[in-house]
């Protein structure tokens, strides 16, 4: 969440740049605010699906522990890999003796719940990879400060475009050549050169990302916002089920034979897990991924006509890092 | 993967998951109620239906993933969901609950197993 003081800041920033209808710096701290979004969806990712095996480890330590029942380790001695997709089995804890068909049943559905997190986090990791590299290269371009960084940020917005439409596949648009130079190079020697360059490129990079205009089922970022969108809720998913089961098994825990002491850290534990629980429930990846989409929307208005758009894009981009950064907390505690 | 196929993900998803929610929360509503004789069976299909619940959305996740068209597949998974709420409205009392419950856990398996395949 931005602190109010950077908002004020940022708007008194926007109102003086509008007045004098300059900067060296054009959209830089709006373009770094949507990198740190997109890091916090990247460690949102991460931390989520860590967070989704400890769960799980200790649902198993809570279910084992209050029955006592007798324990043996499977596929631990070996690297045998499962039919299919080449993944080797977990070695894992699990219960000696004979199980029901719904034990047995749960048993398999948890484990294979975790190799599916494993593809999740795995498939996950080149669109992430794409959007990153994407809005880095944005920030190098805005922070360039001269015509060395302003070629090299160029050429990382190139290949960052490409990699977009490639992750997006059939449905990402093409990339267009960049724009040509639109400043006669004495300009550079004053500064005002750069800043139109930088403008031009910004404007043809963002336009590209964006994908047709008005048309919601094409574009690279929309079709891999929304495919993220499902990634973190299927992570959000497990965490949620396996949150609902360690509060049950905490809550039959604490019963009147256990001492005063016990009794109380029991209480105080399931309230902090309820409060995770709470957490999770509140956590929309699809809103975050939607404001994402917006931000970057605005951008594209913003850079085109600054004057009329860079309030809106102010609101915008600071909605997004917040909703980001609230769902890498709820995805990671 | 283009946006129109993701968004049938979501849809029939979301289908599978109201179903599995709406049975998690009859189960838990019947397992304050229950008697003791009854309460670890009920508990169990419960995690089994909400061990289901996540299956359905990281199996969601990965076909997102994948580079598989839908193509006519959404047909035969609306079919799968229409049986899951077949199934659900058969679970009205305690026992009913703890009987029908692995049915419906058996069709979300084959929910997974549509995302898995693309099936198409």
């Amino acid at each position: 969440m931005l602190p109010k003081s950077r908002k004020v800041l940022a708007s008194l920033l926007a109102g003086s740049m509008i007045l004098s209808g300059c900067s060296p710096y054009r959209f830089s701290t709006e373009v770094a605010a949507v990198d740190t979004g997109v890091a916090a969806i990247s460690e949102a990712v991460t931390s989520g699906a860590r967070a989704a095996r400890n769960d799980t480890a200790l649902l198993q330590r809570l279910e084992l522990t209050r029955r006592r029942f007798p324990l043996r380790t499977a596929d631990c001695a070996t690297a045998r890999a499962l039919s299919g997709d080449g993944a080797i089995a977990r070695c894992r804890v699990a219960r000696r003796g004979t199980l029901t068909e719904d034990e047995k049943a749960l048993a398999e559905t948890r484990e294979g719940n975790l190799a599916q997190l494993d593809r999740v986090e795995a498939g996950a990791r080149r669109p992430i990879a794409a959007l990153q590299q994407y809005t880095a290269a944005l920030r190098a371009l805005t922070r360039s400060e001269d015509r060395q960084a302003f070629d090299a940020a160029s050429g990382r917005l190139q290949v960052s475009l490409q990699a977009l439409a490639s992750v997006a596949g059939p449905q990402g648009v093409a990339v267009a050549p960049a724009v040509g130079a639109v400043a006669h190079a004495g300009f550079w020697l004053v500064g005002e050169g750069l800043d139109q360059e930088r403008r031009a490129r910004l404007e043809w990079a963002v336009t590209q990302a964006q994908g047709p205009v008005n048309a919601m089922a094409q574009g690279p970022l929309r079709t891999i916002s929304e495919g993220l969108a499902l990634s973190l809720e299927g992570i959000a998913g497990l965490r949620l089920t396996i949150n609902a089961d360690i509060l049950d098994e905490m809550a039959d825990g604490i019963t009147p034979a256990i001492g005063g002491d016990a009794y109380l850290a029991g209480i105080t534990s399931l309230q902090e897990r309820a409060a995770v629980q709470d957490g999770l429930r509140r956590a929309s990846p699809r809103l975050v991924m939607t404001r994402f989409v917006e931000a970057h929307d605005k951008l594209v208005l913003a850079v085109r006509d600054r004057n009329a758009g860079f309030g809106e894009l102010l609101v915008a981009v600071d909605g997004f890092e917040e909703q980001a950064t609230a769902l890498r907390a709820a995805l990671s505690r | 993967m283009g946006m129109t196929d993701l968004e049938a993900i979501r849809a029939e998803r979301d289908k599978a998951l109201a179903i599995l929610d709406e049975m998690i929360e009859d189960g838990e509503t019947k397992l304050a109620d229950a008697l003791e004789a009854d309460r670890e069976a009920l508990k169990i299909k419960i995690k089994l239906l909400r061990a289901r619940r996540a299956s359905i959305a990281l199996a969601a996740a990965v076909k997102a993933n994948s580079s598989q068209q839908m193509a006519d597949a959404v047909a035969e998974l609306k079919g799968i969901t229409a049986k899951m709420t077949e199934t659900a409205a058969r679970m009205v009392t305690v026992t009913d609950f703890i009987g029908q419950a692995s049915a419906l856990a058996r069709s979300g398996v084959a929910v997974i197993g549509f995302f898995k395949s693309g099936a198409g």
